[in-house]
């Protein structure tokens, strides 16, 4: 059997080829942006930060995209489904480098922002009245454990998006395979309505709890209710991800040749 | 334990549709089959259920082997490499085969890469169609493995070409390993076939020895193969 380790190899290798193109790309639009700034004659010591901050949303979505595109073919196509290797792994492995490379994205724009900054440190410090924060009655360890609980937050939700979409993709993938053309097209429409609802109703919910999040920053107590939240989207991704192995064993099959 | 390809009771639908039924077939080691049938009659259908790409219903056995999982690792397949972006080259590719399959000997690739003239520095984008199905057939061939299934493998190489990899085929097989190929050019396959599996009418029509057909009806591969398909023959 294969190993996971080179599962994991190869599902990531795919994957950064692509999330490299896209950050040279970004790079390029960066550059290109700064020299029209250059032209236009508005250069700055802030500008590299406005340039990246400009671009990293895009490449965030295009990002996700492309990585999400990669990880659902890895399901479908022979290449990777004939791999000598359970299900589970299968999974597992592509989950993991999905998730390491939308993580090894934020880390290059995270480091774009911090070049960006550093450059303008002096204009910005002028231009915001950059002063030590209040952190009222709250001690650093209290600042501390509130910037890692809204850290885990964010990257529960990260691997709820991409388990949700794989399972999506799966159901979809297995009812195809035994439903008739007509029924199949039913099965999907009323799989969209649901997606798109429940997308909506997790995106509120994730809206109310960072409002609630930022509101209670002063103090530390009320965060703690983050914890119910972060179980509710733990239990839905073992769900998620259980469901999709059983799918991927039992009727998921790949695109023939 | 038994050794070989064993199908019992197999039988697969698509969209409500009974694709095959009632397939039994067993192989024994070291044999060459020959897959034939109608285009849409169920070949590159029943090389999926043996490798656990298509999900139906009944036992598949290689080695003993039942689960998809350990399936897996005794069957080689030409799968058309669409995994792959269009940009990776072929090396790439040899890599990718190289790190998941521990069975696949880069020696025997590069001879048979030598051999089929693959160029590992181009694209996949690159390649002609006829080139493309002697890197997959390259590929297939390397691992050193019990069953080797070969879907249509020769389709768009030159026929100088095709003479030579199945003049080559039995150098490249290992001794004791199973090779089904499916093909539509019977008469030139027909020298190395041991067996042929004829799938029609939604199962295995029939499952004889190429040396028995020439003996019992005194007629080539290809002969009886086409006559199957005409009324009132006499081979039934």
């Amino acid at each position: 059997m294969t190993s996971f380790g080179r599962i994991f190899k190869v599902l990531t290798r795919s994957k950064f080829r692509e999330a490299n193109l896209l950050l040279l790309i970004q790079l390029i639009a960066i550059a290109v942006s700064l020299v029209w700034i250059l032209i236009t004659g508005a250069l700055s010591t802030t500008s590299l930060l406005q340039a990246v901050s400009s671009w990293a949303g895009v490449t965030y979505v295009v990002g996700f995209y492309l990585i999400a595109r990669r990880s659902e073919q890895a399901y479908t196509q022979d290449t990777f489904r004939l791999i000598p290797v359970e299900e589970t792994w299968l999974y597992l492995g592509n989950l993991l480098s999905s998730f390491v490379m939308f993580f090894y994205i934020m880390g290059v724009e995270v480091l774009l922002h911090l070049a960006g900054i550093g450059i303008g440190w002096q204009a910005l410090r002028k231009d915001l009245g950059i002063h030590p924060v209040d952190m009222g009655p709250n001690t650093p360890w209290d600042i501390i454990k509130i910037v890692m609980l809204v850290a885990l937050l964010v990257l529960i939700v990260i691997v709820l998006m991409w388990t949700t979409i794989t399972f999506v993709h799966l159901v979809v993938s297995a009812t195809s395979n035994f439903l008739p053309s007509a029924s199949k097209r039913l099965v999907n429409f009323v799989l969209y309505i649901v997606v798109i609802f429940l997308v909506v109703r997790v995106a509120a919910f994730l809206i109310v709890l960072f409002s609630r999040v930022t509101s209670s920053l002063p103090t530390s107590g009320g965060i703690m209710d983050l914890w119910w939240p972060i179980g509710g989207m733990v239990l839905v991704i073992v769900i998620e991800s259980v469901a999709s192995v059983f799918l991927l064993k039992k009727w998921v099959e790949t695109v023939p040749n | 334990m038994t050794a070989g390809l064993t199908l019992q009771g197999v039988q697969y639908r698509h969209g409500m549709k009974m694709i095959l039924h009632d397939v039994d077939l067993t192989i024994t080691p070291g044999k060459i089959i020959g897959l034939l049938g109608e285009n849409g009659a169920g070949k590159t259908t029943l090389m999926r259920l043996i490798t656990g790409s298509a999900k139906g219903k009944g036992t598949i056995a290689i080695n003993d082997a039942t689960v998809v999982g350990d399936r897996k690792q005794h069957v080689s397949f030409t799968e058309q490499l669409r995994g792959f972006a269009r940009e990776t080259r072929v090396e790439q590719v040899v890599n990718f085969y190289h790190d998941v399959y521990g069975d696949f000997d880069s020696q025997r690739y590069q001879d048979m890469a030598t051999f089929l003239q693959i160029d590992g520095s181009l694209k996949l984008s690159s390649l002609s169609k006829g080139m493309k199905e002697k890197l997959i057939i390259a590929l297939t061939l390397s691992r050193r493995t019990d069953l080797y299934l070969l879907d249509e493998p020769f389709s768009g190489i030159d026929s100088m070409s095709r003479k030579r990899i199945i003049n080559s085929i039995l150098q490249w097989k290992p001794d004791d390993a199973i090779m089904v190929i499916s093909d539509h050019y019977v008469s030139e396959v027909a020298a190395i076939l041991d067996e042929i599996v004829v799938v029609k009418d939604q199962t295995i029509f029939t499952h004889e020895a190429t040396d028995a057909i020439r003996e019992k009806y005194d007629v080539g591969i290809e002969a009886y193969y086409e006559s199957l398909y005409e009324k009132g023959n006499d081979y039934d």
